[in-house]
C-alpha cells in the first residue's frame, strides 16, 4: 500500500516535468504582445478611453483616415473634401471592403458608428471627445457619406484618423448589443477578434481578405501574421523575463534600465517613443493657499532642475518638458523653453519678494504666521513627486506627499482639497488644451473634470474656443502659440517630462511600426527577421 | 453522523448571515457617493444621476436595502460590475477555475513536501535530516512569496529553462505553485514534527514497535494519523486563504484568478464586485471550517463518538 502511494506521488509529481506541450501548436507566425495592465474593460473603439485596450482595437479595425508621422493616407475613405464654410466633411469610401462577419462596408455603416457614438446608452468616454462639435451624417450613395458638425472643427482630419472613430459593424453591433460587442468587436481591420480570456490573453487572427492596407505600410494584402496574441503580464520583472525566455516576442513598458541592456544586445530590438499631448506635468490650484500667488508658482517651478530630474528617473530616454504641449504635438510652440528654467537663486528671491521668509531658520518659509506648506496628492510615479519634493525643499517649501489611489484623488478634487496635482495627457492634437484650461472644465463635486488649476479666465476660454474653431492653418497655429504663451504667463501649469513608450523585442522579428502620437504597436507589416 | 453532520450545517447559516449583515454594513459606511462610482467619471446631468440612484435602490430606506440586498445574496444575483457591466456572477465564475488550480498546486506542494519533511524530522530528530529539513520549513515561513517567486522564475523559468514562466497548462502551474505552496510546506513540517514527536512517545507506539510492527508502518498508520489533527486544521484555513485568491503569485506569474480581481476591483472602486468576492471569500471559510470540523471525526473516531453521543 504504501509503496503504491509513492509511486502514485512520483508519478504525480513527473507529471509536469514530461513537458506537456505549452503556447501554439500551429506553423504560423505568432506574435506575443506582453501588455502591462490587466483591467481592459472594452474593446469598443467608440467606448474606450485607453491606450492599452487601443493596442488591440487598432489591429481589429480601420479608421476612414490613416496617419503615420504627420502625414495622413486613405483608409477606409478613398478621398474627402470640406466644404467652402468648413462644416462638412465628405468621403468617398472604399469599394469591396467587408467586416469580418461578412457585413459589407459602406456608407450605412460609417452613419451608424458616428451616430452611435452621440448615445448616451452606450457611454463613450472617449470617442464623444474626439467627434467634437458632431451634428450628423448624411448618407449620399452606397459609397458616399457627408459627415457635418455644428461649427467648424479644425481637428477633424486628425479626428477621422483617430483609433476611436474606426468604423464598427452596425449588424454585430445590433446582433451583440453594445456590452457584447464590447467583448465581441467586429471591424474590417487586418486582424480578427477570436477570444478574450479575463486577465489572461486576448487572441487575434489574421483576416485573409485584407486587401485595403494604408500606403504606408512595407506590403498589401493579408498579414504575414497568423495570430497575434496580447497576455496581460502586470508585473514588469515577469514581463521581461517571458520576453527572454521567449514567451512573448515583444513587451510593452520595459524600464529604462532594461531598455538600456538591450540596446547592446543583438538578441533584442527597441523602440522608444516620447508621446504627444499633455507632457507628465504639475497643476497648480490657483484658489488656495500660498499658490493664489503668482510668485510663488513661478518660485516653486525656477527651483525644479528639469533635465537633470528626467536625466535621473529615465536615464535620458525621457525629454525634458517645458510647456503644456509635448514637443512631438502638432503646433507645440518652442518659446515655452525659455519660460522657468532652473535657478534656485531666482526662486528663493521670489519668495522673499512674495513676502515669505525663513524666520525661525527650520529650513521652511513662513509668512503671516503660516508656513510654506503644499498638499501633494500623488497618483502616478511616486519617484518624481518625492524627487520634486526634494528639490523644492531646497529653497523653503515644505511639499506634503501622499500616495493616493484614483478614487482618493477624485474625492479630494471633488472637495478642491489639494494644493498641487500630476496630470499627462495622450493626444495627437493641440485641442487637448481645451481639457485642463477652458473654465468650462472645473471639477464640481461629483463630475469628472480636468482644469485642476480652476483656472477661470474668459480671455484663454474665447482664445480656446476659437483655436477650435479656427480653420485656416495659420490662423490656428498663430492661436495656439498665443494659448502656449498664456499659459506659461499665468504660470500654472509645470510640465516636468515626456510621457514614455518603451518597447523591447525579440529580434527574431521585424516590422513593429509605432502608431502616432500615442505610440501603440501595429503588427501588420511584422515578418520574421534573418 | 448523518445528525451530527445535518447539526453542524444548520449552524453555519446564523454565521453566514451575521457575515453578509457586516458586509452590508461596512459598505454602507464606505466614503464616496455610489452614483458617482457607477457613473465612473461620465458627465452626466442630474437627471441621469437620479435615475441611476433609483436604479441602485438608494432612494429607499435602509432597512428595505438591506432585506434586498440579503434575498439578493440567497438568489446569488449580487448585480453587474461597475466597470465591464458584465454580472458579476459570471465574471467571479469565470476566475474560479484558475484560482482552484492555484489552490490544488499549492496544497499538494505543500501536503506532499510539508508531511515528508515533518516526518522525516519528526522521526530522527536531531538528525541532519531533522536539521536541514527544519531550515529549509524556516525559510518557506520566512521568504516573502514575491521573492520566491522571483526565485522560482529566475532559476527554473530562465536560467534552467525547465518551467515555463507565462505558459499555459499543467507545466506553468508548477512555478505557481511552489511559490504558494512554500509557505504551507514550512508551516506543515514544523508543525508535523512537533506532533509526532509527541505522539511517538505514546503507549501505542511503544506497543506497536514490541510487538515487531514494520518501523514505516508505525510511523504512517499509527503516528501519523493520531498526529494529523493539528496540520489538518491548518490545511483547512490556508485553503479557504488560497481559494480566495493569491494576489502576488497572481500578479508575478501573470495568472488571472480572484485575487488579481478583487485588487483590481478595489482599485476601481467596483463596489458590486468587491462585495461580491467579499461574500464568496467569508462563505468559504465559513464553509471549509465546517469541512475541517468534519474531517476531526474521519481522522480520529473517538472525537466524533464525543460529540454525537
Amino acid at each position: 500500500m504504501k509503496r503504491q502511494a509513492s509511486i502514485l506521488l512520483a508519478v504525480l509529481l513527473a507529471l509536469p516535468l514530461v513537458g506537456l506541450s505549452t503556447g501554439f501548436a500551429q506553423d504560423g507566425l505568432t506574435v506575443v504582445w506582453g501588455e502591462d495592465r490587466s483591467d481592459h474593460s472594452t474593446l469598443d473603439p467608440r467606448v474606450t478611453q485607453s491606450r492599452h485596450e487601443e493596442q488591440m482595437i487598432l489591429q481589429i479595425f480601420d479608421p476612414l483616415i490613416y496617419r503615420d508621422g504627420q502625414d495622413f493616407y486613405p483608409g477606409l475613405a478613398t478621398s474627402w473634401e470640406v466644404s467652402d464654410d468648413d462644416l462638412s466633411w465628405t468621403f468617398q469610401l472604399r469599394e469591396g471592403v467587408t467586416f469580418h462577419d461578412g457585413t459589407p462596408f459602406n456608407a450605412e455603416a460609417v452613419k451608424f458608428t458616428f451616430d452611435s457614438i452621440q448615445d448616451p446608452e452606450l457611454g463613450s468616454q472617449g470617442a464623444i471627445d474626439v467627434l467634437g462639435p458632431y451634428a450628423s451624417t448624411e448618407i449620399l450613395g452606397d459609397l458616399e457619406v457627408r459627415v457635418n458638425f455644428e461649427r467648424p472643427y479644425a481637428a477633424a482630419l486628425s479626428a477621422f484618423s483617430e483609433t476611436e472613430l474606426s468604423i464598427v459593424s452596425p449588424t454585430a453591433v445590433q446582433e451583440l448589443g453594445n456590452d457584447g460587442f464590447a467583448r465581441n468587436p467586429v471591424g474590417t481591420g487586418p486582424f480578427k477578434f477570436v477570444s478574450w480570456e479575463a486577465g489572461l490573453r486576448v487572441t487575434l487572427e489574421r483576416n485573409e481578405d485584407y486587401n485595403w492596407a494604408p500606403a504606408f505600410y512595407d506590403h498589401q494584402g493579408p498579414s504575414e501574421v497568423e495570430r497575434v496574441v496580447l497576455r496581460f503580464i502586470p508585473d514588469t520583472s515577469t514581463r521581461v523575463a517571458a520576453l527572454e525566455a521567449g514567451e512573448i516576442n515583444i513587451a510593452d513598458l520595459v524600464t529604462p534600465l532594461d531598455l538600456l541592456s538591450y540596446q547592446s544586445d543583438p538578441d533584442f530590438g527597441t523602440m522608444v517613443g516620447n508621446v504627444a499631448g499633455l507632457p507628465f506635468s504639475i497643476m497648480f490650484n490657483t484658489t488656495r493657499g500660498p499658490l493664489m500667488d503668482p510668485l510663488v508658482r513661478q518660485a516653486f517651478m525656477h527651483a525644479v532642475d528639469r533635465p537633470r530630474l528626467a536625466e535621473n528617473l529615465f536615464f535620458g530616454f525621457a525629454a525634458p518638458a517645458y510647456g503644456p504641449l509635448s514637443a512631438s504635438t502638432p503646433l507645440y510652440w518652442d518659446g515655452v523653453e525659455s519660460y522657468y528654467n532652473y535657478d534656485p537663486e531666482r526662486a528663493m528671491a521670489l519668495l522673499e519678494q512674495a513676502g515669505w521668509t525663513d524666520s525661525d531658520g527650520d529650513g521652511v518659509r513662513e509668512k503671516d504666521g503660516e508656513e510654506l506648506s503644499l498638499f501633494f496628492p500623488s497618483l502616478l510615479e511616486p519617484d518624481t513627486a518625492v524627487a520634486v519634493q526634494a528639490e523644492v525643499a531646497k529653497v523653503g517649501f515644505d511639499v506634503q506627499v501622499e500616495n493616493v489611489l484614483k478614487a482618493r484623488q477624485d474625492e479630494l478634487i471633488f472637495a478642491n482639497d489639494y494644493d498641487v496635482l500630476v496630470i499627462r495627457w495622450v493626444s495627437n492634437d493641440p485641442g487637448v488644451l481645451i481639457i485642463p484650461f477652458h473654465s468650462r472644465n472645473i471639477p464640481e463635486p461629483g463630475i469628472f473634470k480636468f482644469n485642476w488649476s480652476r483656472i477661470d479666465d474668459p480671455v484663454l476660454d474665447q482664445l480656446l474656443e476659437d483655436a477650435e474653431a479656427a480653420t485656416s492653418p495659420d490662423e490656428r497655429a498663430a492661436l495656439y502659440q498665443q494659448i502656449q504663451q498664456m499659459i506659461m504667463d499665468g504660470a500654472t501649469f509645470f510640465a516636468l517630462h515626456d510621457q514614455l513608450q518603451m518597447v523591447a523585442f525579440s529580434s527574431d522579428f521585424s516590422g513593429f511600426r509605432f502608431a502616432p502620437g500615442n505610440w501603440q504597436v501595429r503588427f501588420y507589416d511584422v515578418t520574421r527577421a534573418n | 453522523m448523518t445528525s451530527y453532520f445535518l447539526r453542524r450545517l444548520a449552524g453555519i447559516v446564523p454565521v453566514l448571515f451575521i457575515s453578509w449583515t457586516l458586509i452590508f454594513a461596512v459598505l454602507q459606511i464606505i466614503p464616496g457617493d455610489p452614483v458617482n462610482l457607477m457613473l465612473a467619471g461620465r458627465p452626466a446631468s442630474q437627471e441621469v444621476r437620479e435615475n441611476v440612484r433609483r436604479n441602485l435602490g438608494l432612494d429607499k430606506p435602509i432597512l428595505s436595502r438591506y432585506v434586498n440586498f440579503l434575498w439578493r445574496v440567497v438568489r446569488g444575483d449580487l448585480g453587474d460590475s461597475y466597470r465591464t457591466r458584465q454580472p458579476v456572477i459570471r465574471e467571479v465564475g469565470a476566475q474560479l477555475r484558475p484560482t482552484l488550480e492555484l489552490a490544488a498546486g499549492g496544497l499538494l506542494v505543500g501536503l506532499v513536501f510539508g508531511v515528508s519533511l515533518g516526518v522525516l524530522s519528526g522521526t530522527r530528530p536531531n538528525s541532519w535530516a531533522d536539521t536541514g529539513s527544519m531550515m529549509f520549513a524556516l525559510a518557506g515561513i520566512s521568504m516573502p512569496s514575491f521573492w520566491t517567486a522571483m526565485l522560482l522564475i529566475f532559476f527554473f523559468g530562465l536560467k534552467l529553462d525547465l518551467f515555463p514562466i507565462v505558459g499555459e497548462g499543467l507545466p506553468a502551474l508548477v512555478l505557481p505553485s511552489i511559490s504558494v505552496g512554500f509557505f504551507l510546506v514550512g508551516n506543515l513540517a514544523r508543525l508535523i514534527r512537533s506532533t509526532i514527536l509527541e505522539v511517538m512517545t505514546e503507549d501505542y507506539i511503544r506497543t506497536g514497535k514490541a510487538k515487531g510492527l514494520n518501523h514505516l508502518r508505525v510511523v504512517f498508520k499509527h503516528a501519523l494519523r493520531n498526529a494529523m489533527i493539528p496540520p489538518v486544521t491548518l490545511l483547512g484555513v490556508q485553503f479557504a486563504l488560497l481559494i480566495g485568491g493569491a494576489v502576488i503569485t497572481e500578479t508575478v506569474f501573470a495568472r488571472p484568478g480572484l485575487g488579481q480581481l478583487l485588487v483590481t476591483s478595489v482599485l476601481n472602486k467596483d463596489v458590486p464586485m468587491v462585495q461580491a468576492l467579499v461574500i464568496y471569500t467569508t462563505s468559504a471559510y465559513i464553509v471549509f471550517n465546517l469541512i475541517v470540523d468534519l474531517l476531526y471525526g474521519v481522522i480520529d473516531p473517538r472525537i466524533r463518538d464525543a460529540r454525537s453521543g
